[in-house]
């Protein structure tokens, strides 16, 4: 594989066009249902709430045709930091005064102490994540660009009439995503033309302002090719009549269809059981299968 | 074969806005423009330019590199004011704000790069961006945008995303970009360098019909045998023009091209030199196509 | 015959192998560079000339066959690619986007510091490269890199690819961008470049009639694979397959092709100007000439 493909570490999430009932949803719902969960499972986590999020994630994967390959992995640039969360929560976490206070010493070492306490909150940490990713991956799944931008803007309008410059905002979205790639290839370009000039990029000696230097042939002609684009991007919009959001008409419309009613009541189901489920018998159960598992280790 | 062709239905469904008979559509007077090029340098690159463009004709601006031919196509849609002279889109002065939206739809413009004219990621949401900016209702977004496309020989793709297109088909959408306008006037600013023969060929395609049903088409290029195509032929040299008339004057004199450091077109040279032979021979053909007829006429 | 250059093997290439995104972009490549020669690449976009290019210098690995560059072997992970590109030097298409430093020597000097050689080979080396440019150092040294003409820019950018002193001159697309004028001194440049020690330049380009003027040998690549090889005459004569694979030909060739067509020539393999008007002569001089032609008194 060549070392000059930078587009490879550009990749968002893949989009999977299967044509689900999910893939067919209005962008707006598809956008703040998966918004809300995610945002639920990182404010509200506990480990009962955290097992619910993966099944349901998974629910949904499978519901978009999604193969479970493709969402595992998602998971792998994610390893390092499971493995710095470990390390910080064994060392870090108040192990002796949990166990103190009933929890089960999993693990008792000399001066190591690790308690049952803690591997839960760690657990619930990592499954949060976990779930968060897999509905990363399950919006770039079915949501492509165009959708993920309309969407955004779609959800912004209300706040124009405020003032809000919501058009604008999203146009900058779109010539962003649309200018990524492209930027991406300039610096491949620059990298291999450097390259058969002699340049090494690959050396990490010298100090800090060596390797600065060492980056400018990168770096100058990058930032000077980027200005260049916008300069002729602004002449080609300003040629076609753009004069900022006010007055345009859009030729995509969003509208809301029964299907995504049929979605919206079924987050607002899920949301509902999101916030009871730790109450009560739900936690104790899931408590002690827990404390089971751990003590039959 | 591009299905371009089906375009020409498309078109005469839907003609091309009426011209005016008498005023030129588009017209230049002692245009002067002054870059500022930063450290209190001043760069003139256009030194007084008189140039009228009537409606439907097809002109070709050709000079060496440095000579204001890209500073002279931006004037034509109000993307530069002169800093001395005006520009008058039919009637109407270039300098004054409140004519410019009218003298964008009336000047379309198709510049070298298609990426960095293409906006959107699905290839008719951007050919509608222009119409859009335009406040026009949705039916008539639709119309226009399905009229262009056709006309590109994109219709088929319409769902897709640029990424996905080839560097030929790209320019063609940006061109169908510039076409949603309904513009009187196509300025193409060197739009066919970047493409490979099979891309070049199709925009010439596309152009031609359009001309033929009544736009006016102002190209810069360095190609000369594009340059041939035109009905007429600007040339500029440091900022002014050195000479503009019929294609077929400018483009065979052989003399006059050289000291402006231009090229004749390959059939003219050919031409020239069989002329120089065979002193009854025209010298003045500017395409394989007319080098050819004109030897077949003689081989009868 | 003396040994080539480089000699490439069954190369094969694929874009992001093992993936939905797979690519081949080369199917199998084998040609060679001799001392002394000019070898042109042409072929449709897509093609595989870019892909091609970027291994004779060893930026990309064969998958499969074998490149190699007098005796280095890019195939093998151990082959030091310094020592390859002392001898073999990629220029990209507008190379001048590359520039970096504020001074133009600086830049020209980028290459040669990089390989590590004393400061006072390196300045010999820039100012050699720049007299072969036509940038002389005395001048062009000191000048600010971004205030040069584009032309120049150019120059400076194949300043600092000669300043690597190769024996192979590997280009993409040269002259694109450039006005006649400079076309005709880049050309100019290279051909001297070329004439001297046994030097040899791999030329890809879209520019029929450049690549039909300079090339000794031309291989033309389709999909991946060598569809055509041989010295330019074979090759450009070839007209029916040059045209199927898409390819224009030479505007020389267009008109012979033509009247070969209309049965008014045996075929032939001419294909500069000078040798063609001979044989176009030859029709001029059957009768009286045709339509477009000044009338003559004519017999009956």
């Amino acid at each position: 594989m060549s070392e000059f493909d930078v587009l490879r570490f550009l990749a968002i999430g893949q989009y999977l066009p299967s044509g689900s009932v999910l893939h067919r949803l209005d962008p707006r719902v598809k956008l703040t249902g998966i918004a809300l969960f995610a945002l639920a499972l990182m404010l509200l986590a506990s480990p009962t709430r955290a097992l619910l999020g993966l099944v349901l994630a998974l629910a949904l994967l499978a519901a978009a045709r999604v193969p479970l390959g493709h969402a595992l992995r998602g998971l792998r640039p994610l390893l390092p930091l499971f493995v710095i969360a470990l390390v910080l929560q064994v060392l870090f976490y108040p192990h002796r005064e949990a166990v103190a206070a009933g929890s089960l010493a999993v693990l008792a070492w000399g001066p190591l102490v690790v308690s049952g306490a803690g591997l839960v909150g760690l657990g619930t940490m990592l499954l949060a994540m976990v779930d968060v990713v897999f509905l990363l991956t399950l919006l770039t799944a079915i949501a492509d660009v165009s959708d993920i931008t309309h969407g955004i803007e779609g959800l912004l309008r209300p706040l124009q009439r405020l003032g809000f410059p919501a058009h604008e905002l999203s146009l900058m979205l779109v010539v962003a995503l649309r200018f990524v790639p492209l930027l991406g290839q300039e610096l491949e370009r620059l990298l291999k033309a450097q390259a058969a000039r002699g340049g090494d990029f690959g050396r990490r000696q010298g100090g800090i302002v060596q390797r600065v230097r060492r980056t400018l042939p990168l770096l100058v002609p990058l930032f000077l090719a980027a200005l260049r684009r916008s300069e002729e991007l602004v002449e080609a919009m300003e040629s076609r009549g753009y004069t900022g959001g006010k007055g345009r008409t859009n030729l995509v419309r969003l509208q809301l269809r029964p299907a995504d009613a049929v979605a919206l009541f079924l987050v607002g189901c899920a949301g509902l059981l999101f916030l009871v489920v730790d109450f009560g018998p739900a936690e104790e159960s899931v408590a002690d299968w827990l404390r089971g598992l751990l003590t039959g280790a | 074969m591009t299905d371009w062709q089906s375009g020409e239905s498309a078109i005469q469904r839907t003609p091309a806005p009426a011209q005016e008979a008498i005023a030129p559509l588009l017209r230049l007077q002692g245009v002067h423009h002054t870059y500022n090029a930063g450290a209190g340098r001043e760069i003139p690159a256009l030194r007084g330019v008189d140039l009228e463009i009537a409606a439907g004709e097809h002109i070709a601006i050709v000079g060496a590199n440095g000579s204001g031919k890209s500073t002279l196509a931006r004037h034509m849609n109000g993307l530069l004011v002169p800093t001395a002279g005006h520009v008058w889109v039919r009637g109407l002065d270039t300098r004054d704000p409140a004519h410019r939206r009218t003298i964008r739809h009336t000047v379309a413009m198709v510049f070298q790069d298609p990426d960095t004219q293409i906006i959107s990621t699905v290839v008719e949401e951007d050919t509608a961006f222009g119409p859009e900016n335009l406040g026009l209702p949705r039916a008539e977004l639709r119309e226009r945008v399905d009229w262009a496309l056709e006309v590109v020989g994109l219709a088929g793709l319409r769902r897709r995303s640029p990424q996905h297109l080839s560097g030929g088909q790209r320019q063609r959408l940006a061109l169908a970009g510039a076409l949603a306008m309904r513009p009187a006037c196509l300025v193409l600013d060197e739009a066919t360098a970047m493409l490979d023969a099979a891309g070049r060929q199709a925009v010439h395609a596309i152009v031609g019909q359009l001309h033929q049903q009544g736009m006016a088409v102002v190209a810069v290029t360095q190609d000369m045998a594009e340059a041939a195509r035109a009905g007429r032929v600007v040339v500029l040299a440091a900022g002014q023009v050195a000479r503009q008339g019929p294609t077929r004057e400018v483009l065979t004199d052989a003399a006059f091209l050289n000291e402006h450091g231009l090229d004749m077109p390959p059939a003219t040279r050919l031409a020239r030199l069989l002329h120089a032979r065979r002193p009854a021979f025209p010298p003045d053909l500017l395409t394989p196509q007319e080098l050819v007829a004109a030897l077949r006429g003689g081989a009868r | 015959m003396s040994a080539p250059l480089i000699a490439v093997r069954g190369l094969e290439y694929t874009y992001r192998p093992g993936t939905p995104f797979a690519t081949a972009a080369l199917r199998g490549i084998s040609f060679a560079v001799y001392p002394g020669e000019v070898v042109g690449i042409i072929g449709p976009t897509g093609s595989g000339k870019s892909t091609l290019l970027q291994h004779l210098d060893g930026l990309l690995r064969p998958q499969a066959g074998t490149v190699r560059v007098g005796d280095l072997d890019l195939a093998d992970r151990a082959t030091d690619l310094r020592a390859v590109r002392t001898r073999v030097a990629l220029l990209f298409q507008n190379p001048e986007d590359q520039l970096f430093e504020q001074y133009v020597a600086d830049d020209v000097a980028y290459g040669p510091l990089q390989l590590g050689l004393p400061r006072d080979e390196v300045r010999a080396r820039v100012r050699r490269a720049m007299a072969a440019v036509g940038l002389p150092a005395e001048v062009y040294g000191d000048r600010l890199t971004q205030g040069l003409s584009g032309g120049e820019r150019r120059r400076a950018a194949l300043a600092g690819v000669l300043a690597l002193e190769p024996q192979v001159l590997v280009l993409d697309e040269p002259t694109v961008g450039l006005d006649p004028r400079g076309r005709h001194e880049l050309i100019a440049l290279l051909q001297d470049w070329r004439c001297q020690a046994d030097r040899a330049i791999v030329w890809a380009s879209h520019a029929m009639d450049e690549v039909a003027l300079l090339a000794d040998r031309v291989v033309v690549l389709d999909e991946g694979r060598v569809a055509l090889e041989g010295t330019a005459r074979e090759v450009f004569g070839r007209d029916a397959a040059l045209a199927a694979l898409g390819l224009e030909a030479p505007a020389v060739r267009q008109v012979l092709g033509a009247l070969v067509q209309a049965g008014l020539l045996p075929p032939s393999d001419a294909l500069t100007v000078e040798e063609a008007v001979p044989l176009l002569e030859s029709l001029v001089g059957q009768s009286d000439l045709g339509e477009t032609a000044v009338p003559t008194v004519s017999a009956s």
